[in-house]
């Protein structure tokens, strides 16, 4: 808002209070004005009565100088006499508009009565100079008694109205009343009026402090996200409102910058705890690899010796066998990849099987199911399978009589390369299967990890934001099914 | 509920009490001082303002001091016609003890209205002063006669006599023997009571077999009733009284019923009073001339205002005599 004259704190104040002491000073102003316009009236109403009176008076007056005159024919009663004719006439009021009251005709009669008697006087002045006593004399008691006649009826006229006046008192001091009722109304009303409009300045000009006091509150207990305060129309106020909602905006802008920062530095903890994790497991890979690997360069030389031996003896199948078991060590050992072909992984897990076919001849069926094309296009983590296989010959077929089988198959739906090991031994106890689907924090974990466990741990850490990467199906006595699903449209995490 | 709704709820409903109030308070402020302002104006206005129709002549009307109906009904008609032409009346008395008609030439009023009850001779010297002064007069219910004759409205007496001997022949017969009662009351119809019994002669068929028995009562209401009484007893052959005020009617007639003389004793009233109607309905009384005083009251003003606006009106202007009688009613 702009700062102008009429938005300002201290104009609207003045505004306010010089605004209702104007509408108070106002409305008094009339009260006063209305009463003295009744009192006026009531005066007015006896003005007609004073005029005639002292007409009357002035009357009475006349006869001394005009007595005087004619029995002295002083000229000082005559200078006197003429100045007081003078007077009376002047003092008469002009005839203009008849009036329609009977009082008032009367006493428009009774002034030309008066101004009769002034001409009739006059002509007796000027009879009294031509020296005619008989028509002096004669006139003169006709003026007495027009004279007489006039005092007579300025006495009925006063009477007449005072009776008329009392009629009309009765009625005056009632609409009087009225006009005073309406005027306490008036005023009471105009009071409270501008008592009200101070009351909605002085709202308006607090409001938005009040308003200010209750954000502080809320801001007080962590509350950021209140509305912003409307403006008023007070510039200063609207300066502070201004200033506060920008502060208020300004906080929760640098709380939420602060808190995406914490989300940034907790995420990338995570992912350095990720990182840290899977540095572990590398680590432990490789010493198992390596711990694994100890043995291969001893069993290599053996195996070489017993190749050779059995070359020399004529002993192929064992010499096959070696060869085979030397295969295998060295597929495990040659390839230091995290992620390989699937075609890699297949190799490996034929060797394995020979071996295992050699070692359980009769009673342990392994079939190995996977199409063709699908061993160059899809990658998959290195050493998953020979691990579950693995696993499965160690602890699947315990204590148990039959045919033992093995079926590892690979197949895609869609997108998602489906890898799995399945054997028909005695399950695994649901207990087991938890733990190795959410294992142990690293740190917590034992050193020594079981192959199938780290195969677990690897898919996880490849592939963190699929959560199914790996299911266990197990039943007691029915077998366990390991599957793998991977999706190949996505790349494995293997930064660290 | 946070700690700061409740307040934030009460000062809602705080501010919009204000802003009610300030709307009711201002109406109420508006309407208080309209209507204050308009009752002062009003007050004002009545006390001092003038006519609502300006009034062009001022006329005064000079009629005897005791009033009765008749002259009642001529200030009304003359009430009636001020409103009509717009001018003021102011109403005097005729009577030698209040000097009013004496200074009437120097009232300054534009004309006057005289009902002349008085000897001729004096009407026509208060009347000559009128004339000195240019006032013009116009006479009501008695004529003055004079060489320039003022003009006069009222009723031809002749007229009256006339009608009177119509009721009286048809009610008693033709060989009817009249007494008839002039009244102070009545000034008018006495002064031009020779006129009145040209009338009575005229509309008999024969003249009245004995000379017309003649009574004259004072303003007294009740004075008729004790004539009457000895009227009946000293004349018992006269079978027709004629009346000439309203009041002597209603005391004649009833006298005639205390006396058992309904029916023999022919009433002829003056006046249409709701007890000479009564009367008249019983058959006590035969019939009543009709005068029309409010009809006169305003064609005196009427005059007047022809006299001051154009110079000129007529001389007579008679307001017509009507009978009331038991067929008429």
């Amino acid at each position: 808002m702009r700062k102008g004259i009429g938005n300002s704190f201290r104009i609207q104040m003045v505004m306010s209070v010089f605004g209702a002491f104007v509408l108070l000073a106002l409305s008094t102003t009339y009260i006063l004005f209305s009463t003295i316009k009744l009192q006026e009236m009531i005066d007015n109403s006896f003005n007609k009565e004073r005029r005639i009176k002292a007409i009357r008076e002035s009357l009475i007056d006349f006869q001394g100088p005009f007595l005087e005159y004619l029995s002295t024919r002083s000229s000082n009663a005559l200078a006197q006499l003429l100045i007081d004719s003078q007077k009376l006439r002047s003092a008469i009021p002009a005839r203009t508009d008849i009036p329609a009251d009977r009082i008032e005709l009367r006493e428009r009669e009774a002034y030309s009565l008066i101004l009769a008697y002034l001409d009739m006087v006059d002509t007796v002045i000027d009879e009294k100079r031509g020296r005619n006593i008989a028509g002096y004399t004669a006139l003169y008691a006709r003026s007495t008694e027009l004279l007489s006649y006039l005092n007579t009826e300025i006495e009925t006229i006063s009477s007449e109205r005072f009776r008329g006046q009392l009629d009309a008192y009765g009625v005056f001091i009632a609409n009087s009343r009225n006009v005073l009722f309406w005027n306490l109304l008036f005023i009471v009303s105009v009071s409270l009026f501008s008592l009200l409009l101070v009351l909605r300045s002085i709202e308006k000009m607090t409001g938005p402090m009040v308003r200010l006091s209750s954000m502080a509150t809320k801001l007080s207990e962590g509350d950021f996200g209140v509305d912003d305060i409307g403006m008023s129309s007070v510039y200063e106020i609207d300066h502070v409102v201004e200033a506060f909602n920008r502060m208020k905006n300004d906080i929760r802008t640098y709380i939420d910058e602060i808190r995406w920062q914490e989300n940034i530095k907790r995420e990338y903890m995570q992912e350095r705890m990720r990182n840290l994790k899977m540095e572990a497991l590398v680590r432990r890979m490789e010493i198992y690899t390596l711990q694994a690997q100890m043995n291969p360069h001893f069993l290599f030389n053996t195996l070489n010796t017993g190749m050779q031996l059995a070359i020399v003896e004529n002993a192929d199948r064992t010499g096959e066998y070696m060869e085979y078991l030397s295969l295998l060590f060295r597929h495990n050992i040659r390839n230091k990849d995290t992620i390989v072909p699937l075609r890699h992984e297949i190799e490996g897990l034929n060797y394995f099987f020979y071996i295992l076919r050699v070692r359980f001849p009769k009673n342990l069926d392994l079939i190995l199911d996977y199409p063709e094309e699908l061993l160059d296009s899809c990658k998959v983590p290195v050493s998953i399978l020979q691990p579950l296989v693995e696993n499965c010959v160690v602890h699947a077929f315990k204590n148990m009589a039959g045919q033992c089988s093995i079926i590892v198959r690979a197949e895609k739906r869609g997108a998602v390369l489906e890898l799995s090991v399945a054997d028909n031994g005695s399950g695994m106890p649901a207990e087991t299967v938890a733990k190795l689907l959410h294992p142990l924090p690293i740190e917590e974990s034992s050193s020594r990890v079981m192959g199938l466990e780290n195969v677990i741990q690897r898919l996880y850490f490849f592939y963190p934001d699929d959560p199914e990467v790996v299911r266990i199906r197990t039943e007691e006595g029915a077998g366990t099914t390991i599957l793998m699903r991977i999706d190949t449209g996505k790349e494995p995490c293997i930064e660290y | 509920m946070s700690r700061a709704a409740l307040p934030r709820g009460i000062l809602r409903r705080v501010k919009a009490l204000i802003r009610i109030g300030i709307v009711v308070f201002g109406v109420l402020a508006l309407i208080s001082f309209y209507l204050s302002l308009t009752q002062v104006r009003r007050l004002h206005v009545e006390g001092s303002g003038p006519n609502a129709v300006p009034l062009s002549y001022h006329f005064s009307i000079y009629l005897p001091e005791e009033r009765d109906s008749f002259f009642n009904q001529v200030v009304a008609g003359a009430e009636r016609a001020a409103g009509e032409f717009g001018v003021a009346i102011s109403i005097h008395s005729i009577s030698p003890l209040k000097n009013e008609l004496e200074m009437a030439p120097y009232t300054g009023v534009d004309g006057s209205v005289v009902c002349p009850y008085m000897e001729d001779a004096e009407a026509r010297r208060q009347l000559s002063r009128f004339s000195q002064r240019n006032i013009p007069v116009v006479l009501i219910n008695h004529n003055v006669p004079n060489d320039q004759p003022w003009p006069f409205i009222g009723t031809n007496n002749f007229d009256v006599g006339r009608k009177m001997a119509a009721i009286a022949r048809r009610a008693a017969g033709p060989g009817f023997r009249a007494a008839i009662v002039y009244s102070d009351k009545s000034p008018g119809i006495y002064a031009e009571r020779e006129l009145v019994e040209m009338g009575l002669s005229s509309a008999s068929e024969a003249r009245p077999t004995l000379p017309l028995k003649r009574l004259k009562t004072s303003r007294n209401p009740l004075d008729a009733e004790e004539a009457i009484y000895r009227l009946l007893r000293a004349e018992p052959d006269i079978n027709v009284i004629i009346f000439t005020d309203s009041n002597d009617t209603v005391a004649a007639a009833q006298v005639v019923v205390d006396m058992n003389l309904v029916g023999r004793v022919q009433l002829v009233g003056f006046g249409s009073d709701p007890g000479i109607r009564d009367f008249i309905r019983k058959g006590v009384i035969a019939g009543s001339i009709v005068v029309h005083p409010e009809r006169i009251g305003y064609q005196a003003i009427k005059s007047l205002t022809e006299l001051r606006s154009s110079g000129y009106t007529s001389t007579s202007v008679d307001t017509g005599v009507d009978i009331l009688d038991g067929g008429s009613l």
